[in-house]
């Protein structure tokens, strides 16, 4: 069972004097002793050209600044010098970090020594591996190397995984194959690799759109403005009424609206770049070791393997503005890709998940992809859900107008108090007014998105999977393999038992663990949860 | 309540009701909720209160001791609410059940939840003991299965029932092949 997997393992951290004493008379560096590898020598050279790029610029510019200013030349000297010694220390240390790193696969384990003063003896049970991730640093891409990280996809215990930085990227592509290789499809070439889904360049557009992309494009922005706040405040800002005292009105407007689409045009431009690096060159493919691929990015060049076993499903995700268009993207639900382990290696520094299957592409196409994902051949029912009770609308809908009321009640109670408590002239007519404005607002934006919540619902099964729809302004379609799942959970609220309804959800072994379709008919969401999973329910159900 | 179980109001075409499990837990848990529920509500109440008195004595607004003790008496009230209801409520609903097949739990008052787990996913089984149980002779067995997601719990067992129930499903689950997913 999972709970005792790592027992057989030597713990993380601590030298195991097997593995140590085998390691003791190592011959030269790089001759690989009883199967062990050292990583590529070029790595040493790749690492001090990153330095020999960051360190001596600041240092010179520094230095310069500090000889002009008439500084005495013994302290730009100093400079230049500490620089050096920084990056001969830096580049020692990468050495030494090199010798005294290997790994090795024998029939059970994968196993890496590392660690220059505390050793540490990893190993990982071969069987136990989930994924190995591939990935080219750009100042890696001219040496020819690669980083490969290995990992079990266990959220908790020690040697979850285990990264070499930076061998071969045909070392990296043998061990990819090697460690995901189960039984016979060994060693094989890459013929009979299929191809699910690749990359059309006017794609690329809706990372104008995309969550992710957009959000790091407004918010850099936001960041850059707001470090100039000053500047902008001291200096813009008279200088713009100074000017627009004499200017006409037509001509304050166009200001007006050339500044927001300049900004808007900037952090468009940054999203498209965030979404062409991130998926550039994308390939999402089916290897004959049994696992989908999926190979991307434009300057750190990343490769994402999952293997098919443990594929519990997939998830069509279509996010507001883009599901306007008819976009969607495609997320394996599969363990070993946890969310909750988004922290350490789940997305890792990048800007996309390492369950996404694909970019945002047009809905039809992201279908074809997931469908083929899971080698659904008759494609997958994502459209032919059946819809929650009317209840569920109503509960949404007194959701909005609750929301409402309460927000008009403090609008007028602020409104109120601002009158009595500060020297404002607040009149009569004020509260009334500004509750019902603020409550008329929320409405407007409230309702919709109560009906279009209530739309979203759904559920349904379809031939070897079970679908469930929820969301509004990012809606989630999820395909589950019906024998993927390993539970039922009902819950209910004192409003939903008052209305017949119910929260069923079916956990997986995957991701958050559980998939919900929220306000289902009690009576009907049994019946489906037993209908989807013969047997698990049947000895708890009563005719009723 | 939900003594009768799920009951559904749906049309007559989905005529299943997932009926409630079958075991109740042990009538002693009534005094560990009711316990549980003490240590949190009178302290908090406590609190309320030692805040009014407090403002009655040196208070530097003066006009805060009034509200302090409307809300020392709000809390006070709803604790009571709690620890009188509550346990009675739960113990309603509180729920078990150990088929050869699956585990089947039922938990919860106002939010109430039902959770069934096949036994051929089950992956670890752990019985918990606070000081409040050791003292009323509890215990809470734990089920985890490889989901993520909330593992079954019965909170409130007889401590030895609970230790059987524990060694019973370990052996169950040792004779079933596979790593529960």
């Amino acid at each position: 069972m999972d709970g005792n997997a790592n027992t057989g393992a030597p713990q993380g951290n601590r030298p195991r004097s097997g593995g140590l004493e085998g390691l003791r008379g190592l011959a030269a560096p790089g001759a690989p002793v009883q199967g062990w590898t050292l990583l590529s020598p070029l790595t040493v050279w790749a690492d001090a050209v990153v330095l020999g790029l960051v360190i001596p610029g600041p240092a010179v510019v520094t230095a310069v600044i500090l000889a002009v200013a008439g500084v005495p030349a013994v302290w730009p000297l100093l400079i230049l010098l500490g620089a050096a010694v920084v990056i001969a220390a830096a580049v020692g240390a990468d050495v030494l970090r090199y010798r005294r790193t290997r790994y090795r696969v024998t029939d059970a384990r994968f196993e890496a020594v590392s660690g220059v003063i505390a050793r540490s003896h990893k190993s990982l049970p071969r069987e136990r591996i989930r994924s190995v991730d591939v990935a080219v640093p750009l100042w890696a891409r001219p040496f020819g190397l690669c980083r490969v990280e290995v990992g079990t996809g266990e959220s908790t215990g020690a040697g979850g995984t285990l990264a070499l930085s930076l061998i071969p990227a045909a070392e990296g592509e043998r061990l990819r194959r090697v460690l995901l290789e189960r039984g016979a499809a060994a060693e094989s070439d890459a013929d009979g690799t299929a191809e699910l889904a690749t990359m059309a360049p006017r794609w690329f557009g809706y990372g104008a759109l995309a969550w992710t992309p957009a959000a790091i494009g407004y918010g850099g922005l936001a960041a850059l403005l707001g470090s100039f706040t000053e500047l902008l405040l001291r200096v813009a800002l008279p200088w713009f009424l100074g000017y627009a005292e004499s200017a006409p009105v037509t001509t304050i407007v166009l200001w007006a609206v050339g500044a927001v689409l300049s900004l808007v045009v900037v952090a468009t431009v940054v999203a498209l770049v965030v979404q062409i690096s991130s998926w550039w060159d994308f390939r999402l493919t089916r290897e004959t070791d049994g696992t989908l691929r999926v190979q991307r990015g434009l300057l750190t060049r990343t490769s994402v393997s999952i293997e098919e076993r443990r594929m519990r499903g997939v998830e069509l995700e279509e996010r507001l503005p883009l599901r306007w268009l008819g976009v969607a993207s495609v997320a394996a639900v599969a363990s070993g890709l946890d969310q909750a382990q988004d922290g350490q290696g789940g997305n890792k520094g990048g800007v996309v998940p390492k369950r996404a299957l694909t970019p945002e592409m047009p809905r039809a196409r992201a279908r074809r992809a997931a469908e083929s994902a899971v080698r659904a051949e008759h494609g997958i029912a994502f459209d032919e859900l059946k819809r929650h009770p009317r209840a569920a609308l109503r509960r949404r809908a007194v959701r909005a107008l609750a929301a409402a009321v309460a927000l008009a009640a403090v609008a007028g109670v602020a409104s109120r108090a601002l009158g009595a408590f500060t020297p404002l002239e607040v009149s009569a007519e004020v509260p009334a007014l500004g509750a019902a404005a603020i409550g008329g607002a929320v409405l407007v934006f409230g309702v919709p998105y109560a009906v279009g919540c209530y739309r979203g619902l759904g559920h349904g099964i379809d031939g070897r999977f079970l679908l469930l729809r929820k969301g509004m302004a990012a809606r989630s379609t999820v395909a589950l393999k019906r024998d993927s799942v390993i539970g039922w959970t009902v819950r209910r609220s004192p409003f939903q038992r008052w209305s017949g309804l119910a929260t069923l959800g079916a956990t997986v072994a995957a991701g958050s663990g559980i998939h919900r379709a929220p306000d289902v008919d009690l009576g009907e969401g049994t019946a489906f949860a037993d209908e989807a999973v013969p047997g698990l329910l049947t000895p708890f159900l009563e005719k009723g | 309540m939900s003594t009768q179980g799920i009951t559904h109001t749906g049309g007559a075409r989905t005529a299943v009701r997932l009926r409630p499990p079958r075991h109740r837990v042990a009538g002693r848990a009534v005094a560990l909720w009711t316990l549980r529920a003490l240590l949190l509500w009178g302290p908090a109440a406590g609190v309320a209160a030692a805040l009014a008195v407090a403002s009655d004595i040196t208070g530097p607004v003066p006009w805060a001791t009034g509200p302090l003790w409307a809300l020392t008496a709000a809390v006070g009230a709803l604790g009571l609410l709690v620890v009188l209801a509550m346990p009675q409520w739960r113990y309603r609903v509180h729920r078990w059940e150990v088929t050869g097949e699956a585990v089947y739990t039922s938990f919860g008052w106002l939010w109430q939840e039902w959770r069934v787990a096949p036994m051929a996913r089950i992956q670890t089984v752990d019985t918990e003991r606070g000081p409040l149980q050791r003292a009323l002779g509890l215990a809470t067995l734990t089920v985890t299965t490889a989901s993520a997601a909330g593992p079954l719990r019965i909170d409130g067992l007889d401590a030895e029932q609970a230790a059987d129930l524990a060694q019973q499903l370990t052996e169950v689950t040792q004779t079933i092949p596979g790593d529960g997913t």
